[in-house]
């Protein structure tokens, strides 16, 4: 038996997984009666059922969200957690790369909360009407939404199946750092442009959002954060952790650096997801919603200020750069 | 206002209660529906305090087809603009007064200070403010009557309904209720009456008849 | 909070169906208290073997014969503690003494003039202390062997046998204080010696630290080949093997936990589906005052997070009471062997909150899972049907 699978936290995961699983199922369920049925012009008892059912499916989605959330973060602590198991690794990044399945489970998984919070948008956008014009459309994307969740499950099983403790895996210095002078920058970008790239950007998904330029958003919006994941984890995270050679997106997560990962990834999600949540309502549906707007600013803001300010501070203390 | 055209209620495919009922009650208007029991005024009651879906036919109060809406919106309207006066009163026995009337303000608010004195406003308007913490199970009938009157009126509803509200009552708290009923006519609430009490007569109001599921003038 | 209509209403409706919530929340209460109670007693033994190993020397050199441990000649001591990079060599004396045969404590033998590896000895070595073992033939005592010794009549000294059939006799110098010393005694290094039995040029084992962390592979490949018969072992090591010990005990009582709790899911769903004539009532007149299915719901769902916070407060007060001031009794020996048991004589009260959280996480998702359908099915009552 796989010793992994014995982890008090890796149990418990899966658990909540599987609850997640069942939730997902009940709702999938009536999504598919929903799309096959619905008609909010029929008096017919079987669409008075379905409009009670549709509540309770809206309910489970909603819950649906608001566990995953947790679950995601769960995921990331159990992962870094689990490296005092896992021989060579020294973080959450050589647990993660043990084997194939890891990176897409984590990339699936962040996904996933994308496609819940835009579907938890339509929901309220759909609500708002007396007539539920986009039931279906909203059942439709659920169905959709629940095939990711089998993916995650995939992978999920996958990943903790094949995770061995005997089988030494890298740390992140040789994960992430450059051998042998290798650029390991997108583009063939060095440092200098990609900051310049990062701010650039920011200044650009920043603007569009004042000024509501949606498509500029969504074109805009991936790219940024394409490029500040690439400036976190070779550039910001230097200052975080003070070591120009220490180069991980994970090791900001655990506690010599007061948990900060946490703040600074969870930050840019929300502000990327909202802002692309943002357009994609001005674009297909003609509502600009200051909320959202405002939220995903403010994430944003926070978190170019953060990672900024680890690098002027680094400036004050030392009176260099890195 | 309240226009109603060809509604029909059937409970199964050969049992109708309202058969093809069409009639309009204007702002501030007294309606008195008589007719024995059984004859279908409850149901028509239920469907006005948009309890109760049509078979068919439409129903527009203040001009929202409410027959339409989902519930969701069907019930915020209800709390806007509705109250029932139920022949039993339907008040959660084991609680206060004023819980009673918190639940209802509760549909459309969160907040305590904000309802505090909208529930206050309602018990004086039904005379029964001096009764506020006193738990229903220990009221009279008529009492109990004052307060689902008051609930029914805490959230400024426009439109009042009642069904056989004298039936539980002895004489002298029916007389009671009918000045209670003016004076909230005189508020211009509209009202509408369903009742086989002979006590109602007196009172000058519009009058239709309901027998086998029609309505008469 | 006070000024919320639903909160008020969440408790007044809690209060209206107290006897049914009441059934539920003993129930929950009893299954988290359970699961607390062990989370408690796993992260605080853990803890405890964590800053018991940190306090430990970094490496323990041991020698092999017929593949078992066996006395050291000093010169091995001698090389070791001339290798570059070693700091705070000790040649230990440190064994085992039976005073029967179901009952034995750690006998470590210290020179107070010599640098100790173990930093815990030097917090426990004052100057009187240090006067006396250089001087007479004292011991200092875990509480669990002064309560052998107590036991057995010995007020303040002790009588042992050596290995010879002589009999020593040692006085008592004072009570050893602190978690993971229960067990132990230590006296002068040449008395231990003697009663032991090693001979004057010989040590236990050596026990030596390597500042340097970048160095450990290396020294530890250096050592390795001076001796064939030498067995190093660090401080990772073991920490690795007692958390793996742990782990699996714990992640074995977790998965029999889990199946209880899926007993109990089971049981939150039928106890949930039962819906009163007076709970549909009360429902229909809120549906018949404008509330919308989904605000019912999610009062019905408000009513389940009260009871989910009360059964979590209570079970982690009870916990922490039982765990802590009771000192676990029947539930630690899960995980305490009889060996162990000895080491430890109380819990430090150390708690992991990541643990607890996972745990609300868990149990709250459990929870709501298996009410919603009835949640759902109760909050679409009709309010004509009660008319």
């Amino acid at each position: 038996m796989n010793k992994i699978l014995l982890n008090q936290k890796v149990i418990i995961y899966l658990s909540i997984e599987t609850l997640l699983l069942l939730l997902a199922t009940i709702a999938f369920f009536i999504a598919f009666k929903i799309v096959k049925n619905w008609d909010i012009n029929s008096f017919t008892p079987n669409q008075f059922t379905l409009e009670r059912e549709n509540y309770l499916f809206i309910t489970l989605v909603q819950m649906l969200l608001f566990f995953s959330i947790f679950d995601t973060i769960y995921f990331i602590y159990v992962i870094d957690k689990l490296h005092l198991f896992i021989p060579g690794a020294m973080c959450a990044a050589g647990v993660i790369n043990a084997n194939s399945f890891g990176v897409p489970l984590l990339l699936l998984k962040l996904f996933f909360i994308f496609l819940l919070l835009l579907w938890q948008n339509i929901n309220i956008l759909d609500l708002r009407e007396k007539t539920f014009p986009y039931t279906k459309i909203k059942a439709s994307f659920f169905i959709i939404i629940f095939l990711a969740l089998i993916a995650i499950i995939y992978f999920d099983i996958n990943y903790f199946f094949h995770l061995k403790t005997n089988l030494p895996v890298s740390c992140c210095s040789t994960l992430y750092g450059q051998l042998e002078g290798q650029n390991p920058l997108p583009f063939n970008l060095d440092t200098k442009l990609l900051l310049i790239l990062f701010y650039l950007l920011f200044i650009v998904v920043f603007g569009a959002l004042i000024g509501e330029v949606a498509f500029l958003i969504l074109l805009a919006t991936p790219l940024f954060l394409y490029i500040a994941y690439y400036s976190v984890t070779y550039f910001f995270g230097t200052y975080i952790y003070e070591l120009p050679t220490h180069k991980c997106p994970f090791c900001m997560f655990q506690k010599e650096y007061y948990y900060i990962g946490y703040l600074i990834w969870g930050s840019l999600f929300l502000g990327t997801f909202f802002a692309l949540i943002w357009a994609i309502d001005a674009l297909l549906f003609k509502i600009w919603q200051k909320k959202l707007k405002l939220i995903a600013q403010i994430s944003l803001f926070l978190f170019v200020i953060i990672c900024s300010s680890y690098v002027a501070f680094y400036y004050f203390k030392n009176g260099v750069f890195l | 206002m309240i226009d109603i055209q060809n509604l029909t209620k059937k409970v199964q495919p050969n049992q109708t209660i309202l058969d093809n009922i069409s009639f309009r009650v204007k702002k501030g208007e007294l309606v008195i529906v008589k007719g024995v029991s059984g004859s279908g005024k409850t149901t028509l009651l239920s469907i006005l305090a948009t309890l109760d879906k049509p078979t068919s036919g439409k129903v527009l109060i203040n001009n929202q087809a409410v027959h339409k809406l989902p519930d969701l919106h069907l019930s915020l309207f209800r709390a806007q603009h509705i109250g029932f006066v139920a022949q039993h009163f339907n008040l959660i026995e084991h609680l206060s007064v004023y819980d009673n009337l918190l639940i209802a303000k509760g549909a459309l608010t969160n907040s305590i200070k904000e309802a505090k004195s909208d529930i206050t406003k309602a018990l004086k308007q039904a005379n029964i403010l001096h009764k506020k913490d006193a738990i229903v199970k220990n009221l009279s009938g008529g009492e109990k009557q004052r307060t689902a009157i008051a609930r029914a009126l805490v959230n400024c509803a426009d439109i009042l309904l009642f069904d056989e509200p004298t039936a539980a009552l002895d004489s002298k708290n029916s007389q009671t209720f009918l000045e209670l009923l003016q004076n909230l006519h005189k508020m211009q609430k509209t009202i509408i009456v369903a009742t086989h009490d002979p006590i109602f007569d007196t009172l000058k109001a519009k009058t239709f008849i309901m027998q086998d599921g029609k309505l008469y003038e | 909070m006070r000024d919320s209509i639903f909160f008020q209403l969440i408790l007044i409706n809690f209060f209206s169906n107290f006897k049914k919530h009441l059934v539920t929340i003993l129930f929950s209460t009893l299954l988290l208290f359970l699961l607390t109670a062990t989370l408690f007693i796993s992260d605080s033994i853990q803890f405890m073997l964590k800053s018991e190993l940190n306090a430990q020397s970094d490496f323990v050199a041991k020698r092999v014969l017929g593949g078992d441990f066996v006395p050291m000649p000093k010169s091995y001591f001698e090389k070791i503690q001339n290798t570059i990079g070693i700091s705070e060599a000790n040649c230990r004396v440190i064994g085992r003494y039976f005073f029967d045969k179901s009952y034995w404590a750690l006998i470590i033998g210290i020179d107070p003039l010599e640098p100790q590896s173990q930093k815990i000895l030097e917090k426990i070595l004052d100057k009187k202390s240090a006067k006396a073992l250089l001087t007479q033939k004292v011991m200092l005592i875990g509480k669990g062997v002064q309560e052998y010794l107590q036991k057995h009549y010995f007020q303040n000294f002790y009588s042992f046998f050596t290995l010879k059939g002589k009999i020593i006799k040692v006085k008592v110098l004072k009570m050893l204080q602190g978690f993971g010393l229960n067990n132990i005694i230590l006296m002068p290094k040449n008395l231990a010696r003697e009663i032991l039995g090693l001979l004057p040029n010989q040590c236990s084992d050596v026990a030596f630290n390597v500042p340097n962390k970048k160095e450990w592979n290396n020294i530890t490949n250096k050592i390795e080949g001076y001796y064939f018969d030498i067995m190093l072992f660090n401080k990772d090591e073991l920490l690795k093997a007692y958390s793996d010990v742990f782990n699996f005990k714990g992640g074995f009582f977790l998965s029999l936990y889990l199946s209880s709790f899926l007993a109990f899911i089971l049981f939150l769903y039928t106890q949930y589906s039962f819906i009163s004539s007076f709970e549909k009532r009360q429902i229909a007149i809120y549906r018949l005052l404008g509330w919308s299915i989904k605000r019912v719901l999610w009062l019905k769902l408000l009513e389940i997070v009260l009871i989910i916070f009360i059964s979590f407060t209570l079970a982690f007060v009870l916990a922490y009471f039982f765990v802590f001031s009771l000192n676990a009794p029947i539930l630690k020996l899960i995980f305490l062997g009889s060996d162990n048991l000895k080491i430890f004589s109380s819990f430090y009260p150390y708690i992991d909150f990541s643990t607890l959280f996972s745990i609300f996480l868990l149990f709250s998702l459990g929870f709501f899972t298996a009410t919603i359908l009835p949640l759902w099915r109760a909050a679409i009552s009709e309010a004509k049907e009660v008319l």
